[in-house]
Protein backbone atom coordinates (compact mmCIF):
# COMPACT_ATOMS: atom_id res chain seq x y z
CA UNK A 1 0.00 0.00 0.00
CA UNK A 2 1.52 3.31 -1.01
CA UNK A 3 0.37 4.97 2.19
CA UNK A 4 2.69 2.88 4.28
CA UNK A 5 5.81 3.23 2.20
CA UNK A 6 8.69 4.94 4.01
CA UNK A 7 11.88 6.23 2.40
CA UNK A 8 15.04 6.49 4.49
CA UNK A 9 17.66 8.90 3.21
CA UNK A 10 21.06 8.82 4.98
CA UNK A 11 24.62 8.56 3.70
CA UNK A 12 25.53 6.53 6.79
CA UNK A 13 24.86 3.11 5.32
CA UNK A 14 24.65 1.30 8.66
CA UNK A 15 22.10 3.67 10.16
CA UNK A 16 20.14 3.75 6.94
CA UNK A 17 19.75 -0.03 6.88
CA UNK A 18 18.92 -0.07 10.64
CA UNK A 19 16.09 2.39 10.04
CA UNK A 20 14.79 0.38 7.08
CA UNK A 21 14.85 -2.71 9.31
CA UNK A 22 12.96 -0.86 12.04
CA UNK A 23 10.26 0.32 9.65
CA UNK A 24 9.78 -3.17 8.26
CA UNK A 25 9.65 -4.66 11.77
CA UNK A 26 6.65 -2.48 12.45
CA UNK A 27 4.97 -3.60 9.27
CA UNK A 28 5.75 -0.77 6.87
CA UNK A 29 7.36 -1.03 3.48
CA UNK A 30 10.71 0.73 3.45
CA UNK A 31 13.55 1.55 1.05
CA UNK A 32 17.01 2.94 1.73
CA UNK A 33 18.60 5.82 -0.22
CA UNK A 34 22.26 6.74 0.15
CA UNK A 35 21.70 10.35 -0.85
CA UNK A 36 19.02 12.96 -1.42
CA UNK A 37 19.91 12.92 -5.10
CA UNK A 38 19.25 9.18 -5.28
CA UNK A 39 15.81 9.68 -3.74
CA UNK A 40 14.94 12.45 -6.19
CA UNK A 41 15.82 10.16 -9.08
CA UNK A 42 13.66 7.34 -7.77
CA UNK A 43 10.74 6.22 -9.91
CA UNK A 44 8.60 5.79 -6.79
CA UNK A 45 9.20 9.30 -5.48
CA UNK A 46 5.57 10.27 -5.35
CA UNK A 47 4.57 6.97 -3.78
CA UNK A 48 6.19 7.45 -0.40
CA UNK A 49 3.92 8.06 2.55
CA UNK A 50 6.76 9.45 4.63
CA UNK A 51 10.42 10.35 4.19
CA UNK A 52 13.02 10.20 6.96
CA UNK A 53 16.12 12.16 5.96
CA UNK A 54 19.40 13.07 7.67
CA UNK A 55 20.08 16.79 7.76
CA UNK A 56 23.82 16.53 7.17
CA UNK A 57 24.88 14.57 4.15
CA UNK A 58 27.72 15.09 1.70
CA UNK A 59 26.06 16.48 -1.37
CA UNK A 60 22.49 17.72 -0.96
CA UNK A 61 21.47 18.02 2.68
CA UNK A 62 18.08 17.29 4.26
CA UNK A 63 16.91 20.90 4.32
CA UNK A 64 17.65 21.36 0.60
CA UNK A 65 15.83 18.10 -0.07
CA UNK A 66 12.64 19.50 1.45
CA UNK A 67 12.94 22.59 -0.75
CA UNK A 68 13.47 20.46 -3.85
CA UNK A 69 10.45 18.32 -3.04
CA UNK A 70 8.36 21.45 -2.58
CA UNK A 71 9.45 22.73 -5.96
CA UNK A 72 8.44 19.41 -7.46
CA UNK A 73 5.12 19.89 -5.66
CA UNK A 74 5.54 16.69 -3.70
CA UNK A 75 3.83 17.01 -0.36
CA UNK A 76 5.18 13.87 1.30
CA UNK A 77 5.93 14.66 4.94
CA UNK A 78 9.65 14.69 5.76
CA UNK A 79 11.03 13.89 9.19
CA UNK A 80 14.57 15.18 9.68
CA UNK A 81 17.18 13.45 11.82
CA UNK A 82 20.53 14.86 12.87
CA UNK A 83 23.52 14.03 15.03
CA UNK A 84 24.64 17.60 15.54
CA UNK A 85 23.24 19.56 18.48
CA UNK A 86 22.97 22.81 16.52
CA UNK A 87 20.00 24.61 18.04
CA UNK A 88 19.37 26.75 14.97
CA UNK A 89 18.30 23.63 13.16
CA UNK A 90 15.04 23.53 15.06
CA UNK A 91 14.02 26.91 13.68
CA UNK A 92 15.17 26.06 10.19
CA UNK A 93 13.35 22.75 10.24
CA UNK A 94 10.12 24.37 11.37
CA UNK A 95 10.34 27.21 8.88
CA UNK A 96 10.94 24.85 6.04
CA UNK A 97 8.03 22.67 6.91
CA UNK A 98 9.66 19.52 8.18
CA UNK A 99 7.43 17.18 10.12
CA UNK A 100 9.91 17.13 12.95
CA UNK A 101 13.60 17.17 13.83
CA UNK A 102 14.96 14.33 15.91
CA UNK A 103 18.45 14.08 17.32
CA UNK A 104 20.50 10.92 17.27
CA UNK A 105 20.55 8.70 19.11
CA UNK A 106 16.84 9.24 19.26
CA UNK A 107 13.88 8.01 21.15
CA UNK A 108 12.59 5.27 18.88
CA UNK A 109 9.05 5.71 20.16
CA UNK A 110 9.13 9.38 19.22
CA UNK A 111 10.33 8.50 15.74
CA UNK A 112 7.76 5.77 15.20
CA UNK A 113 5.07 8.05 16.50
CA UNK A 114 6.01 10.79 14.03
CA UNK A 115 6.15 8.29 11.19
CA UNK A 116 2.72 6.90 12.02
CA UNK A 117 1.18 10.32 12.19
CA UNK A 118 2.78 11.28 8.88
CA UNK A 119 1.54 8.14 7.18
CA UNK A 120 -1.99 8.76 8.35
CA UNK A 121 -2.12 12.22 6.79
CA UNK B 1 94.70 12.55 38.46
CA UNK B 2 96.16 9.74 36.41
CA UNK B 3 99.22 11.76 35.57
CA UNK B 4 99.76 12.29 39.27
CA UNK B 5 99.65 8.58 39.86
CA UNK B 6 102.03 7.93 37.03
CA UNK B 7 104.31 10.49 38.53
CA UNK B 8 104.05 8.74 41.89
CA UNK B 9 104.93 5.45 40.34
CA UNK B 10 108.03 6.84 38.70
CA UNK B 11 109.05 8.59 41.89
CA UNK B 12 108.62 5.66 44.22
CA UNK B 13 109.53 2.97 41.76
CA UNK B 14 106.45 0.95 42.74
CA UNK B 15 106.03 -2.09 40.53
CA UNK B 16 104.39 -0.16 37.78
CA UNK B 17 103.14 -2.83 35.46
CA UNK B 18 100.19 -3.56 37.78
CA UNK B 19 99.52 0.10 38.42
CA UNK B 20 99.48 0.99 34.77
CA UNK B 21 97.32 -1.98 33.96
CA UNK B 22 94.74 -0.92 36.53
CA UNK B 23 94.73 2.66 35.35
CA UNK B 24 94.35 1.53 31.78
CA UNK B 25 91.46 -0.65 32.87
CA UNK B 26 89.77 2.26 34.55
CA UNK B 27 90.27 4.45 31.50
CA UNK B 28 88.79 1.79 29.31
CA UNK B 29 85.80 1.44 31.62
CA UNK B 30 85.16 5.18 31.66
CA UNK B 31 85.53 5.38 27.91
CA UNK B 32 83.00 2.61 27.58
CA UNK B 33 80.52 4.53 29.72
CA UNK B 34 81.09 7.69 27.69
CA UNK B 35 80.51 5.73 24.51
CA UNK B 36 77.30 4.33 25.96
CA UNK B 37 76.14 7.86 26.77
CA UNK B 38 77.08 9.14 23.33
CA UNK B 39 75.15 6.43 21.56
CA UNK B 40 71.95 6.83 23.55
CA UNK B 41 71.65 10.29 25.05
CA UNK B 42 68.03 9.85 26.02
CA UNK B 43 67.75 6.26 27.12
CA UNK B 44 69.69 5.88 30.31
CA UNK B 45 69.19 2.16 30.69
CA UNK B 46 72.18 0.99 28.59
CA UNK B 47 74.33 3.55 30.36
CA UNK B 48 73.35 2.26 33.77
CA UNK B 49 73.92 -1.30 32.74
CA UNK B 50 77.35 -0.51 31.34
CA UNK B 51 78.33 1.39 34.44
CA UNK B 52 77.30 -1.43 36.71
CA UNK B 53 78.90 -4.13 34.59
CA UNK B 54 82.17 -2.22 34.69
CA UNK B 55 81.99 -1.62 38.40
CA UNK B 56 81.29 -5.26 39.17
CA UNK B 57 83.97 -6.62 36.90
CA UNK B 58 86.55 -4.11 38.12
CA UNK B 59 86.21 -5.22 41.65
CA UNK B 60 85.75 -8.88 40.84
CA UNK B 61 82.40 -8.89 42.59
CA UNK B 62 79.62 -11.47 42.37
CA UNK B 63 77.01 -8.88 41.64
CA UNK B 64 75.77 -5.40 42.33
CA UNK B 65 73.09 -2.78 41.96
CA UNK B 66 72.96 0.77 40.77
CA UNK B 67 70.47 2.98 42.59
CA UNK B 68 69.15 6.43 41.92
CA UNK B 69 68.19 8.47 44.95
CA UNK B 70 64.63 9.63 44.44
CA UNK B 71 61.97 10.97 46.77
CA UNK B 72 63.86 9.93 49.83
CA UNK B 73 64.42 6.35 48.74
CA UNK B 74 66.76 4.33 46.57
CA UNK B 75 65.34 3.16 43.26
CA UNK B 76 66.97 0.19 41.57
CA UNK B 77 67.80 1.04 37.97
CA UNK B 78 70.26 -1.68 37.08
CA UNK B 79 71.36 -4.96 38.57
CA UNK B 80 74.10 -7.40 37.83
CA UNK B 81 74.68 -10.89 39.13
CA UNK B 82 72.44 -13.78 40.15
CA UNK B 83 68.65 -13.31 40.01
CA UNK B 84 67.11 -11.99 43.17
CA UNK B 85 64.00 -13.81 44.41
CA UNK B 86 63.25 -11.05 46.89
CA UNK B 87 63.04 -8.17 44.49
CA UNK B 88 60.56 -9.54 42.01
CA UNK B 89 60.72 -8.60 38.34
CA UNK B 90 59.52 -5.07 38.82
CA UNK B 91 60.74 -2.01 37.00
CA UNK B 92 62.03 0.79 39.10
CA UNK B 93 61.66 -1.09 42.35
CA UNK B 94 61.97 1.28 45.29
CA UNK B 95 64.49 -0.26 47.66
CA UNK B 96 63.22 -0.17 51.21
CA UNK B 97 65.50 1.71 53.60
CA UNK B 98 64.53 0.76 57.12
CA UNK B 99 66.61 2.74 59.56
CA UNK B 100 69.77 1.06 60.72
CA UNK B 101 70.35 -0.74 57.43
CA UNK B 102 73.45 -0.02 55.34
CA UNK B 103 71.30 1.82 52.80
CA UNK B 104 69.76 4.08 55.41
CA UNK B 105 73.28 4.74 56.67
CA UNK B 106 74.26 5.76 53.16
CA UNK B 107 71.40 8.22 52.84
CA UNK B 108 72.12 9.76 56.22
CA UNK B 109 75.89 10.04 56.08
CA UNK B 110 76.53 10.10 52.32
CA UNK B 111 79.67 8.13 52.97
CA UNK B 112 80.79 4.73 51.76
CA UNK B 113 80.10 1.67 53.82
CA UNK B 114 82.23 -1.40 53.57
CA UNK B 115 80.99 -4.44 55.44
CA UNK B 116 83.52 -7.23 55.50
CA UNK B 117 81.00 -9.90 56.37
CA UNK B 118 77.32 -9.14 56.41
CA UNK B 119 76.62 -12.47 58.13
CA UNK B 120 78.66 -11.34 61.12
CA UNK B 121 76.96 -7.96 61.23
CA UNK B 122 74.84 -7.23 64.35
CA UNK B 123 71.91 -6.31 62.10
CA UNK B 124 71.88 -9.81 60.64
CA UNK B 125 72.19 -11.36 64.06
CA UNK B 126 69.22 -9.25 65.12
CA UNK B 127 67.37 -10.80 62.15
CA UNK B 128 66.65 -7.46 60.48
CA UNK B 129 64.47 -8.74 57.57
CA UNK B 130 66.23 -6.88 54.74
CA UNK B 131 69.65 -8.01 55.89
CA UNK B 132 68.46 -11.58 56.32
CA UNK B 133 67.23 -11.58 52.74
CA UNK B 134 70.47 -10.15 51.45
CA UNK B 135 72.50 -12.78 53.24
CA UNK B 136 70.30 -15.85 52.89
CA UNK B 137 68.45 -15.31 49.62
CA UNK B 138 71.21 -13.57 47.73
CA UNK B 139 74.29 -14.90 49.49
CA UNK B 140 75.73 -11.48 50.19
CA UNK B 141 78.75 -11.57 52.48
CA UNK B 142 81.18 -8.79 51.65
CA UNK B 143 79.16 -5.70 50.85
CA UNK B 144 80.30 -2.30 49.62
CA UNK B 145 78.04 0.69 49.10
CA UNK B 146 79.44 3.80 47.48
CA UNK B 147 77.51 7.04 47.25
CA UNK B 148 77.23 8.98 44.00
CA UNK B 149 77.49 12.61 44.96
CA UNK B 150 77.06 15.75 42.94
CA UNK B 151 78.13 18.83 44.84
CA UNK B 152 77.56 17.07 48.12
CA UNK B 153 74.07 16.00 47.14
CA UNK B 154 73.29 12.30 47.06
CA UNK B 155 72.02 11.31 43.63
CA UNK B 156 72.52 7.58 43.74
CA UNK B 157 74.68 4.71 44.85
CA UNK B 158 76.71 1.77 43.66
CA UNK B 159 76.44 -1.37 45.70
CA UNK B 160 78.56 -4.43 45.00
CA UNK B 161 78.95 -7.64 46.90
CA UNK B 162 80.79 -10.90 47.01
CA UNK B 163 79.45 -14.31 47.89
CA UNK B 164 82.62 -15.10 49.77
CA UNK B 165 84.11 -13.15 52.63
CA UNK B 166 86.88 -11.22 50.92
CA UNK B 167 87.04 -7.53 51.64
CA UNK B 168 87.52 -5.18 48.73
CA UNK B 169 90.99 -3.66 48.61
CA UNK B 170 91.61 0.05 49.14
CA UNK B 171 92.73 0.22 45.56
CA UNK B 172 89.48 -1.28 44.33
CA UNK B 173 87.46 1.05 46.53
CA UNK B 174 89.40 4.10 45.37
CA UNK B 175 89.14 3.15 41.77
CA UNK B 176 85.42 2.63 42.17
CA UNK B 177 85.00 6.00 43.89
CA UNK B 178 86.89 7.82 41.14
CA UNK B 179 84.84 6.00 38.58
CA UNK B 180 81.59 6.85 40.39
CA UNK B 181 82.51 10.54 40.40
CA UNK B 182 83.06 10.61 36.65
CA UNK B 183 79.94 8.57 36.00
CA UNK B 184 77.94 10.98 38.15
CA UNK B 185 78.95 13.93 36.01
CA UNK B 186 78.08 12.07 32.87
CA UNK B 187 74.71 11.14 34.37
CA UNK B 188 73.94 14.74 35.20
CA UNK B 189 74.61 15.99 31.70
CA UNK B 190 72.19 13.47 30.21
CA UNK B 191 69.59 14.44 32.78
CA UNK B 192 69.31 17.91 31.27
CA UNK B 193 68.83 16.44 27.83
CA UNK B 194 66.19 14.18 29.30
CA UNK B 195 64.39 17.09 30.92
CA UNK B 196 64.19 18.80 27.54
CA UNK B 197 62.74 15.68 25.98
CA UNK B 198 60.27 15.37 28.83
CA UNK B 199 59.14 18.93 28.17
CA UNK B 200 58.80 18.19 24.46
CA UNK B 201 56.65 15.23 25.27
CA UNK B 202 54.48 17.32 27.55
CA UNK B 203 54.02 19.89 24.80
CA UNK B 204 53.16 17.28 22.21
CA UNK B 205 50.71 15.76 24.66
CA UNK B 206 49.12 19.15 25.30
CA UNK B 207 48.76 19.65 21.57
CA UNK B 208 47.10 16.27 21.17
CA UNK B 209 44.63 17.03 23.93
CA UNK B 210 43.91 20.47 22.53
CA UNK B 211 43.30 19.14 19.01
CA UNK B 212 41.10 16.34 20.24
CA UNK B 213 39.31 18.87 22.44
CA UNK B 214 38.59 21.03 19.42
CA UNK B 215 36.98 18.05 17.81
CA UNK B 216 34.99 16.95 20.80
CA UNK B 217 31.59 17.83 19.41
CA UNK B 218 32.41 16.25 16.07
CA UNK B 219 33.71 13.19 17.83
CA UNK B 220 30.53 12.93 19.85
CA UNK B 221 28.74 13.02 16.54
CA UNK B 222 30.94 10.26 15.18
CA UNK B 223 30.18 8.07 18.18
CA UNK B 224 26.48 8.83 18.07
CA UNK B 225 26.14 7.59 14.52
CA UNK B 226 26.98 3.95 15.25
CA UNK B 227 25.17 4.18 18.59
CA UNK B 228 22.02 5.34 16.82
CA UNK B 229 22.30 2.30 14.60
CA UNK B 230 22.65 0.08 17.71
CA UNK B 231 19.52 1.55 19.28
CA UNK B 232 17.46 1.33 16.13
CA UNK B 233 18.50 -2.21 15.21
CA UNK B 234 17.95 -3.46 18.77
CA UNK B 235 14.45 -2.07 18.75
CA UNK B 236 13.81 -3.66 15.38
CA UNK B 237 14.96 -7.01 16.82
CA UNK B 238 12.52 -6.66 19.72
CA UNK B 239 9.75 -5.90 17.27
CA UNK B 240 10.56 -8.95 15.15
CA UNK B 241 10.33 -11.09 18.29
CA UNK B 242 7.19 -9.57 19.78
CA UNK B 243 4.66 -10.72 17.21
CA UNK B 244 2.68 -13.94 17.34
CA UNK B 245 5.04 -15.71 14.94
CA UNK B 246 8.39 -14.18 15.79
CA UNK B 247 10.72 -13.83 12.80
CA UNK B 248 13.90 -15.27 14.29
CA UNK B 249 16.00 -14.75 11.18
CA UNK B 250 15.17 -11.09 10.92
CA UNK B 251 15.75 -10.68 14.66
CA UNK B 252 19.12 -12.33 14.37
CA UNK B 253 20.15 -10.04 11.53
CA UNK B 254 19.02 -7.00 13.45
CA UNK B 255 21.01 -8.02 16.49
CA UNK B 256 24.10 -8.72 14.41
CA UNK B 257 23.79 -5.26 12.94
CA UNK B 258 23.49 -3.75 16.41
CA UNK B 259 26.63 -5.55 17.53
CA UNK B 260 28.57 -4.14 14.58
CA UNK B 261 27.47 -0.65 15.48
CA UNK B 262 28.54 -1.07 19.09
CA UNK B 263 31.91 -2.32 17.94
CA UNK B 264 32.38 0.70 15.68
CA UNK B 265 31.55 3.05 18.52
CA UNK B 266 34.02 1.27 20.79
CA UNK B 267 36.71 1.62 18.11
CA UNK B 268 36.29 5.36 17.95
CA UNK B 269 36.46 5.67 21.72
CA UNK B 270 39.60 3.57 21.65
CA UNK B 271 41.18 5.87 19.06
CA UNK B 272 40.46 8.91 21.20
CA UNK B 273 41.90 7.26 24.24
CA UNK B 274 45.08 6.41 22.34
CA UNK B 275 45.42 9.97 21.17
CA UNK B 276 45.10 11.58 24.57
CA UNK B 277 47.34 9.12 26.33
CA UNK B 278 50.69 10.41 27.36
CA UNK B 279 53.07 7.69 26.41
CA UNK B 280 56.68 7.68 25.32
CA UNK B 281 57.25 7.37 21.57
CA UNK B 282 56.92 3.85 20.22
CA UNK B 283 58.65 2.06 17.44
CA UNK B 284 55.97 0.07 15.68
CA UNK B 285 55.42 -0.82 12.05
CA UNK B 286 52.65 1.42 10.85
CA UNK B 287 50.38 1.12 7.82
CA UNK B 288 50.11 4.78 6.95
CA UNK B 289 46.90 4.47 4.92
CA UNK B 290 45.11 2.75 7.81
CA UNK B 291 46.37 5.28 10.32
CA UNK B 292 45.17 8.15 8.16
CA UNK B 293 41.78 6.52 7.56
CA UNK B 294 41.20 6.47 11.32
CA UNK B 295 41.94 10.17 11.57
CA UNK B 296 39.56 10.90 8.68
CA UNK B 297 36.80 9.18 10.63
CA UNK B 298 37.47 11.39 13.64
CA UNK B 299 37.43 14.57 11.58
CA UNK B 300 34.46 13.63 9.42
CA UNK B 301 31.99 15.42 11.68
CA UNK B 302 34.09 18.57 11.73
CA UNK B 303 34.34 18.52 7.94
CA UNK B 304 30.61 18.08 7.58
CA UNK B 305 29.86 20.83 10.06
CA UNK B 306 31.95 23.22 7.98
CA UNK B 307 30.59 22.12 4.63
CA UNK B 308 33.93 20.64 3.63
CA UNK B 309 34.00 17.82 1.12
CA UNK B 310 36.79 15.45 2.14
CA UNK B 311 38.31 13.05 -0.36
CA UNK B 312 41.15 10.61 -0.07
CA UNK B 313 43.44 9.07 -2.65
CA UNK B 314 45.64 6.41 -1.14
CA UNK B 315 48.33 4.57 -3.06
CA UNK B 316 48.13 0.80 -2.77
CA UNK B 317 51.00 -1.39 -1.66
CA UNK B 318 52.86 1.29 0.26
CA UNK B 319 55.70 0.07 2.47
CA UNK B 320 55.26 0.22 6.22
CA UNK B 321 56.72 3.02 8.29
CA UNK B 322 58.60 2.41 11.51
CA UNK B 323 57.46 4.85 14.11
CA UNK B 324 54.82 6.01 16.53
CA UNK B 325 51.32 5.58 15.12
CA UNK B 326 49.70 8.03 17.51
CA UNK B 327 52.25 10.73 16.76
CA UNK B 328 51.78 10.31 13.02
CA UNK B 329 48.04 10.52 13.54
CA UNK B 330 48.63 13.67 15.56
CA UNK B 331 50.35 15.22 12.55
CA UNK B 332 47.41 14.31 10.31
CA UNK B 333 44.95 15.60 12.87
CA UNK B 334 46.70 18.97 13.02
CA UNK B 335 47.00 19.31 9.24
CA UNK B 336 43.41 18.33 8.56
CA UNK B 337 41.93 20.57 11.25
CA UNK B 338 44.09 23.45 10.00
CA UNK B 339 42.81 22.88 6.47
CA UNK B 340 39.16 22.74 7.59
CA UNK B 341 39.53 25.87 9.68
CA UNK B 342 41.29 27.73 6.86
CA UNK B 343 38.50 26.87 4.45
CA UNK B 344 35.77 27.85 6.90
CA UNK B 345 37.02 31.40 6.47
CA UNK B 346 36.23 31.57 2.76
CA UNK B 347 32.77 31.89 1.36
CA UNK B 348 31.56 31.60 -2.17
CA UNK B 349 33.63 28.69 -3.33
CA UNK B 350 33.71 24.95 -2.82
CA UNK B 351 35.53 23.72 0.25
CA UNK B 352 37.57 20.75 -0.90
CA UNK B 353 39.93 18.76 1.28
CA UNK B 354 42.11 16.12 -0.35
CA UNK B 355 44.33 13.71 1.54
CA UNK B 356 46.70 11.64 -0.57
CA UNK B 357 49.46 9.12 -0.04
CA UNK B 358 52.03 8.05 -2.59
CA UNK B 359 55.40 6.45 -3.04
CA UNK B 360 58.20 8.96 -3.00
CA UNK B 361 61.07 7.63 -5.09
CA UNK B 362 63.83 9.11 -3.00
CA UNK B 363 62.37 9.35 0.45
CA UNK B 364 59.88 6.52 0.89
CA UNK B 365 56.33 7.71 1.45
CA UNK B 366 54.73 11.04 0.78
CA UNK B 367 51.53 12.28 2.42
CA UNK B 368 49.77 15.45 1.25
CA UNK B 369 46.86 17.48 2.62
CA UNK B 370 45.40 19.87 0.07
CA UNK B 371 42.80 22.52 0.75
CA UNK B 372 40.97 25.22 -1.20
CA UNK B 373 41.28 27.84 1.48
CA UNK B 374 42.89 31.28 1.43
CA UNK B 375 46.35 29.80 0.85
CA UNK B 376 49.72 30.75 2.28
CA UNK B 377 49.68 34.33 1.09
CA UNK B 378 52.75 36.09 -0.22
CA UNK B 379 54.75 35.58 2.96
CA UNK B 380 57.46 32.99 3.29
CA UNK B 381 55.75 29.58 3.57
CA UNK B 382 58.32 28.51 6.18
CA UNK B 383 56.96 31.10 8.57
CA UNK B 384 53.93 28.97 9.47
CA UNK B 385 56.21 26.35 11.02
CA UNK B 386 57.72 28.73 13.50
CA UNK B 387 56.70 28.16 17.10
CA UNK B 388 54.02 30.51 18.36
CA UNK B 389 53.15 31.76 14.87
CA UNK B 390 49.41 31.69 14.41
CA UNK B 391 46.85 33.40 12.23
CA UNK B 392 44.01 32.39 14.52
CA UNK B 393 42.88 34.64 17.36
CA UNK B 394 42.98 31.82 19.89
CA UNK B 395 45.74 29.86 18.25
CA UNK B 396 48.73 28.86 20.29
CA UNK B 397 50.80 28.36 17.20
CA UNK B 398 52.62 25.25 18.32
CA UNK B 399 50.77 22.68 16.21
CA UNK B 400 52.85 22.93 13.05
CA UNK B 401 56.19 23.11 14.81
CA UNK B 402 55.28 19.97 16.73
CA UNK B 403 54.22 18.30 13.48
CA UNK B 404 57.56 19.16 11.99
CA UNK B 405 59.53 17.72 14.90
CA UNK B 406 57.45 14.53 14.78
CA UNK B 407 58.05 14.14 11.04
CA UNK B 408 61.75 14.84 11.44
CA UNK B 409 61.95 12.28 14.22
CA UNK B 410 60.68 9.80 11.59
CA UNK B 411 63.44 10.80 9.19
CA UNK B 412 61.16 12.88 7.00
CA UNK B 413 60.47 16.49 6.14
CA UNK B 414 57.35 18.61 6.29
CA UNK B 415 56.81 21.62 4.07
CA UNK B 416 54.07 23.74 2.52
CA UNK B 417 53.43 25.08 -0.95
CA UNK B 418 50.58 26.89 -2.62
CA UNK B 419 47.78 24.88 -4.15
CA UNK B 420 46.39 25.67 -7.60
CA UNK B 421 44.19 27.56 -8.22
CA UNK B 422 43.86 28.46 -4.54
CA UNK B 423 44.62 27.10 -1.12
CA UNK B 424 47.61 25.35 0.36
CA UNK B 425 49.30 21.96 0.26
CA UNK B 426 50.96 20.66 3.39
CA UNK B 427 53.01 17.58 2.66
CA UNK B 428 55.51 15.39 4.41
CA UNK B 429 57.72 12.43 3.64
CA UNK B 430 58.38 9.44 5.84
CA UNK B 431 61.17 6.95 5.54
CA UNK B 432 59.94 3.52 4.51
CA UNK B 433 60.85 0.64 6.77
CA UNK B 434 63.67 -1.42 5.32
CA UNK B 435 63.51 -5.13 6.03
CA UNK B 436 67.31 -5.58 5.94
CA UNK B 437 68.63 -6.20 9.46
CA UNK B 438 70.98 -3.74 11.19
CA UNK B 439 74.63 -4.78 11.74
CA UNK B 440 75.21 -6.52 15.09
CA UNK B 441 77.07 -4.53 17.78
CA UNK B 442 80.39 -5.95 18.98
CA UNK B 443 80.34 -7.99 22.20
CA UNK B 444 81.62 -6.04 25.21
CA UNK B 445 84.68 -7.67 26.82
CA UNK B 446 83.11 -7.72 30.32
CA UNK B 447 81.92 -10.82 32.07
CA UNK B 448 78.34 -11.44 31.09
CA UNK B 449 75.93 -10.44 33.83
CA UNK B 450 72.29 -11.36 34.14
CA UNK B 451 70.22 -8.40 33.04
CA UNK B 452 67.03 -7.13 34.55
CA UNK B 453 63.93 -5.78 32.85
CA UNK B 454 64.33 -2.18 31.80
CA UNK B 455 63.24 0.25 34.45
CA UNK B 456 60.99 3.15 33.53
CA UNK B 457 63.30 6.09 33.77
Amino acid sequence: MTLHFVAIVDDDEALCSSLVDLMRSVGYRAEPFASAEALLMSAELSGFGCIIADVHMSGMNGLRLIQELRELEITTPVILITALPDTHLDEKAVSIGAQGLLRKPFEISALLDRVERSLLK
Amino acid sequence: MFLKRLANIVRHRVPYREQVAEIAEQQAAITEVLLAIASSPHDLQPIFETMLANATSFCVATGGSLFLFEKGGLRVVARAGPPNPYLADRNGFMFPVPSGTPHAHLIETKSPLHIKDLAADPRYLKQEPLIVTLVEAMGVRTHLILPMLREDELIGAFAIFRKEVRPFTDKQINLLAAFAAQATIALESTRRERQIRELQMELAHANRIATVGQLSSSIAHEVNQPLASVVVSSRAALNWLSVENPDLDKARQSIAHAVEGASRAADIVGRIRDLIKKAPPRKDLVDINEAIREVIVLTRGEAQKNGVLAQTLFAEGLPLVQGDRVQLQQVMLNLIINAIQAMSEVAGRARNLHVTTSRDAAEGIRVAVLDSGPGLGTSNPERVFESFYSTKPNGMGIGLSICRSIVEAHDGRLWAVSNQPCGAVFQFTLRAYETASAPQPLEAPNTHMASWPKSEI
